[in-house]
């Protein structure tokens, strides 16, 4: 197929993971014209997650990533107002015009309205402070995790995760699978930063041992990598002296954070919380008709909470390009005690709206959402901890006043 | 035996800058380098900076070069197609010390023959760069002062010698040497051996070893400079320095021709050619740089790298021939080498009084860019060849067409493929792009995907297929 010149749509959307799928989906059910723009394969990131554990909400069941990415792709086939292009997009404007770059010819989109579900990325090895040589055999697990299922090959025999993301310790468990051995999972907080249920099936139950309050000083060895130096650090991440050993492996897979990607927004907020475009509660954000969701928003736990936040962004983008998304007052939710991030910032007011809340520290008690006056107008009670990330439904007449979300100790 | 009239031990932008200034002259040219590409050690690693020379002892082989090489530079990177950015520079004094010693290096400069030097007030220094931080006095305001990218520089020169008849050897480690019939043979760790009447020792941090091999007692220390590198933001606009010490030049904080930024180097002395990164660099780094700018964006740090310069113990360059006759030493290259670069190969070339080749064509052209290229000649790219359109690096804006065509004219790692198109040097630092990059490596190269290696010869990126 080749194209030049200008396409115009309602929908633009850009990404074809879970969030972009879902959203072009939900947008073409309202019964606009969608463009779906994705640079490599439909599906995404889901397409190198081999394992399973999608889909328990969204369909009831266990599925693996590429099983759970044809049943999303499956609703969009056949669609007449859809298409789909292979292709990157390099910019955006804030009039909605977004340059596309493909095999096929380079050319111009523009839309009523476009959604950004263009994913995350992971924090890189230069990004961490930790010396020593640049050899090959350090890698994303991410990327690692590219290469061992998508490609069928191998990063290395004997590994070094740093990082207890769900990345990291679903690689963990998939290198040793593949026969290699992972020597250690460290983690430089004093607690897993992945799933709970991840800590027990990829590492418990393969007895890979998992390091707390530990991390990597330093790599060694070149042109590959033979080791690192890992030693334990103090409350303040700061390596104890006297700590360190060597660890002799042949590739360091690093699951250490991901990060919104946020390029191409144009010129719209970015809370600083989440890395992400700051949003409403229907998901758009400081830039008229630029909505946003999935790790392109905030980073999250399941793909299915994912395919949720890119429909209502589908078709909250789909009403706006048609005009039917009526303006509203919004109030603010702001962070307060124990919270680091609440999305969205801003709730349309009299609307129901979820909040997803996550939390600076591990704690059993209460989450509140309080307005100006003290008053609780939504809580939800139990243990929480900040790998799990909490949703919280607000009625329509919850969300009248500004409230400000806290977890409060019991 | 092959035999050449020159042989250039070393294929940094100094030995690749002097080939292809001996490609203007009637003369056989060869370069031998030990890893398979040039650009592999100390002109991939510094601060990129076209140095104006107010810095240098006037009177040096140092000052003399820096001048006149600056002066050079702007037309030399126009006609081997290499980005330039006349960007002046500020050398920032903090304390009283430093504003008098503002004062004697803008007379040593003005005796150096460097345009234009001025002292400003720490009020017209905010106004050319707001983010000076509050200790910042007064400034040494340098308008001849540069940015470029040496690694396209060294990868353009390459180029351009070996398009006027240069032959360039990969994997040639010299280990000895010795003469016959007056010429030199120069053995390779590899096993090859290559005869020139004349070598030239530009081989960087090698250069003592290779000097000694050639029979001159020439010993050079090595001073290793740690950096680390910013995402793209406008955060200064020009090289900044610190008034210099006597512990060097201190850490800059300087944009590159890319948009980023990078603060260092550090000085350690080191033993061997490659240095690692030491841990406690980064808190050293972030201290010195507070002292001339405020407000480093931490969070915004996407790499780190150290770079190893060979120093001589005289302090100046080492330029000119051997006692024999048959060997020229242009080694402890320091900085500002870069700058020095193309009056050094200049002033080489000429002084073996050659007879000029006609045909000598000055001029090359780089790859063909998507990144900072207009929608206009972003369609007619991907119209031209459909592997314009398959971007594969997202941070840099580097499609698969630039990569096939980077590996044509002599990548053969993922680090020379990251070199020449910025691929992997972005915020994700290869997270998304290194695979495909192994890909298509693996693919135009004809080897397994397995044996595609990252920088030097064995450090293969993956492990062998299956564990």
């Amino acid at each position: 197929m080749s194209f030049s010149g200008i396409i115009r749509t309602d929908v633009l959307v850009i990404g074809g993971g879970a969030a972009g799928l879902a959203a072009a989906a939900a947008a073409a059910d309202v019964g606009v014209r969608v463009v779906l723009v994705e640079s490599e394969r439909l599906g995404g990131i889901l397409c190198r997650c081999i394992h399973d554990g999608f889909g328990l909400t969204a369909y009831g069941e266990s599925l693996t990533g590429p099983e759970y990415a044809s049943r999303e792709i499956v609703k969009l086939e056949g669609r007449r107002n859809v298409d789909i292009i292979i292709g990157t997009v390099t910019s955006l404007s804030s009039a909605l015009s977004a340059e596309v770059v493909s095999e096929g010819g380079c050319f111009e989109v523009r839309a009523r309205a476009v959604v950004l579900a263009t994913g995350s990325r992971e924090r890189a090895f230069g990004s961490l402070d930790i010396g020593g040589t640049r050899p090959a055999g350090i890698f994303t697990a991410g990327a690692a995790q590219r290469i061992v299922n998508e490609d069928g090959m191998s990063v290395g025999r004997r590994i070094v995760i740093l990082g207890s993301g769900d990345i990291g310790l679903i690689m963990a468990r998939r290198f040793t699978l593949e026969g290699a051995k992972v020597e250690a999972v460290l983690e430089i907080a004093p607690r897993p930063g992945g799933l709970a249920r991840n800590v027990a099936q990829c590492l418990g139950d393969f007895r890979i041992p998992l390091e707390l309050s530990t991390t990597v000083a330093e790599v060694y060895g070149y042109p590959r990598i033979e080791g690192v130096v890992a030693a334990k650090v103090d409350e303040d991440r700061r390596i104890i002296p006297g700590t360190e050993r060597r660890i002799a492996c042949d590739a360091l897979v690093l699951s250490v954070g991901l990060i919104p990607i946020v390029n191409l927004l144009p010129g719209a907020a970015v809370d600083p919380a989440t890395g992400g475009a700051e949003v409403d509660s229907r998901f758009m954000t400081t830039a008229a008709g630029v909505f946003s969701c999935g790790n392109a928003l905030h980073i999250n736990d399941l793909a299915d909470n994912v395919s949720a936040e890119g429909a209502a962004a589908g078709r909250s983008a789909a009403l706006f390009a048609i005009g039917r998304l009526e303006e509203a007052d919004t109030v603010t939710v702001t962070a307060g005690e124990n919270v680091a991030s609440v999305v969205p910032r801003r709730i349309a007011v009299g609307e129901e709206a979820t909040v997803w809340v996550r939390l600076k520290k591990s704690l059993v008690g209460t989450l509140a959402f309080r307005d100006a006056d003290g008053y609780n107008v939504k809580d939800k009670k139990g243990a929480m901890a900040p790998n799990e990330m909490i949703a919280v439904t607000l009625a329509p007449s919850q969300t009248t006043r500004p409230l400000t979300v806290s977890a409060e100790e019991t | 035996m092959d035999c050449y009239d020159f042989c250039i031990v070393g294929g940094g932008v100094i030995g690749c800058a002097v080939a292809r200034e001996l490609t203007r002259y009637k003369a056989s040219v060869a370069l031998v380098e030990s890893a398979c590409d040039v650009c592999a050690g100390a002109s991939g690693a510094n601060s990129a900076v076209v140095h104006s020379g107010y810095d240098p002892v006037p009177g040096t082989l140092m000052s003399k070069y820096n001048v006149l090489g600056s002066s050079m530079f702007r037309s030399y990177c126009a006609a081997l197609d290499v980005p330039y950015k006349l960007t002046g520079s500020l050398t920032v004094a903090t304390c009283a010390e430093e504003v008098t010693a503002l004062s004697r290096l803008l007379s040593r400069g003005v005796g150096n023959g460097v345009a234009g030097l001025e002292i400003i007030s720490r009020r017209e220094a905010l106004e050319l760069e707001p983010n000076l931080s509050d200790k910042v006095l007064a400034a040494l305001y340098a308008p001849t002062a540069a940015i470029t990218d040496p690694m396209e520089l060294t990868f353009a020169l390459r180029e351009n010698a070996e398009a006027n008849g240069a032959c360039f050897r990969f994997g040639f480690t010299v280990c000895a040497a010795r003469r016959e019939d007056g010429r030199v043979i120069l053995r390779s760790e590899e096993g090859g051996e290559l005869a020139a009447k004349t070598v030239i020792n530009c081989a960087g941090s090698g250069g003592g070893d290779v000097a000694r091999m050639l029979g001159s007692l020439v010993y050079l220390t090595h001073r290793g400079g740690e950096y680390l590198v910013f995402d793209k933001l406008p955060f200064v606009r020009r090289p900044i320095f610190q008034t210099p010490g006597p512990m060097g030049k201190g850490v800059l904080v300087a944009p590159t021709v890319y948009g980023k930024f990078m603060v260092g180097p550090t000085a350690v002395d080191c033993v061997s050619s490659s240095m690692p990164f030491r841990s406690e660099a980064f808190g050293e780094l972030l201290s010195a740089a507070a002292k001339s700018v405020r407000g480093l964006p931490a969070g915004k740090r996407i790499a780190k790298f150290t770079g190893v310069r060979a120093l001589s113990q005289t302090g100046d360059f080492i330029i000119g021939p051997s006692r024999r006759g048959d060997v020229y030493n242009v080694i402890g290259i320091g900085s500002p080498g870069l700058t020095a670069a193309p009056a050094i190969a200049s002033a080489v070339a000429r002084s073996f009084a050659l007879e000029r080749r006609p045909g000598f064509s000055p001029s090359r052209r780089g790859i063909k860019r998507m990144a900072g290229a207009s929608h206009a000649e972003r369609a007619a790219l991907v119209a031209s060849d459909g592997r314009y359109g398959n971007i594969v690096c997202r941070c840099e804006t580097v499609s698969e067409a630039e990569i096939v065509e980077a590996v044509r004219r002599g990548a053969r790692t993922v680090d020379g493929v990251k070199k020449r198109l910025g691929v992997g040097m972005g915020r994700c630092q290869g997270g998304f792009c290194e695979s495909r990059v192994v890909g298509i490596l693996a693919r135009e190269l004809g080897i397994p995907v397995s044996r595609v290696e990252k920088t030097a010869r064995g450090g293969f990126v993956l492990a062998k297929e299956g564990v």
